[in-house]
């Protein structure tokens, strides 16, 4: 486990930070195709964070499966970076 | 003014670091605004020449024909003026790359002394679409200049 592992929380914040969308609208059930940021930029931004925190490198086929919110929670457990179970 | 902030490439290993040269001239219309009795170059020009720089180093990579495009800037530092016609050493280095991003950390010097550093997130558009040449003319007259040097 990272030393750098995030709770659901905090990982639900930094998709948001990372996204630009509001925290409370970032939520493991939430469409990602309903989410403001979740854009070609907002994308770009959170593989971004996500190589610069905890060196993890999403493919663009990775990306493109994601359809929820809890998916990316899912990626970031897979990698050892997220405590909770995601549920 | 053109947008081109650039002026020599004096080292450079292809996608990971290079070092630059600019010298801000001191005629340039903006000064008499930035400011009348008081000439700086701008710190957003600053940010724009060392992404400028980082630029040339990621274009440097064999058959890259893309250019890199700002996206973010994590982090910038003006640490002193910096004066139209100060010859200013510009180092960046590629953090990471990816192929949709590329990471840098950037300083500008002046005499040895740290005057400027930055941050940055970059994305990537194809030359073709932005209509530039497939290979920067910096870059060209660093290359052609290095193999005259290796010749003789």
């Amino acid at each position: 486990m990272s030393n750098n592992a995030l709770s659901i929380s905090q990982a639900l914040s930094m998709i948001a930070e990372a996204i630009n969308t509001p925290e409370d609208e970032v939520q493991p059930a939430a469409s990602l195709e309903d989410l403001e940021g979740w854009d070609s930029m907002g994308v770009l931004l959170l593989m971004a964070e996500l190589d610069e925190r905890f060196s993890l490198l999403l493919e663009e086929e990775t990306i493109g499966s994601f359809s929820t919110v809890a998916d990316i929670l899912k990626l970031l457990k897979d990698a050892g970076v997220l405590l909770d179970e995601v549920g | 003014m053109r947008y081109r902030f650039v002026d020599t490439i004096i080292a450079l290993e292809p996608g990971l670091t290079i070092q630059c040269q600019r010298t801000w001239p001191e005629d340039l219309e903006l000064f008499e605004d930035h400011f009348p009795e008081f000439p700086v170059v701008p710190g957003v020009l600053l940010t724009e020449m060392m992404g400028q720089a980082a630029g040339l180093c990621l274009a440097s990579r064999t058959d890259e024909n893309r250019s890199a495009m700002l996206i973010q800037i994590k982090n910038a530092a003006f640490r002193e003026w910096v004066r139209p016609g100060e010859l200013l050493d510009i180092n960046a280095e590629i953090i990471s790359s990816q192929p949709r991003l590329a990471r840098i950390k950037a300083s500008t010097e002046r005499a040895g002394t740290l005057v400027a550093s930055a941050e940055l997130l970059f994305s990537f558009e194809a030359n073709r679409k932005l209509g530039l040449p497939e290979l920067d003319p910096v870059l060209t007259t660093y290359w052609n200049q290095k193999k005259a040097r290796d010749c003789s």
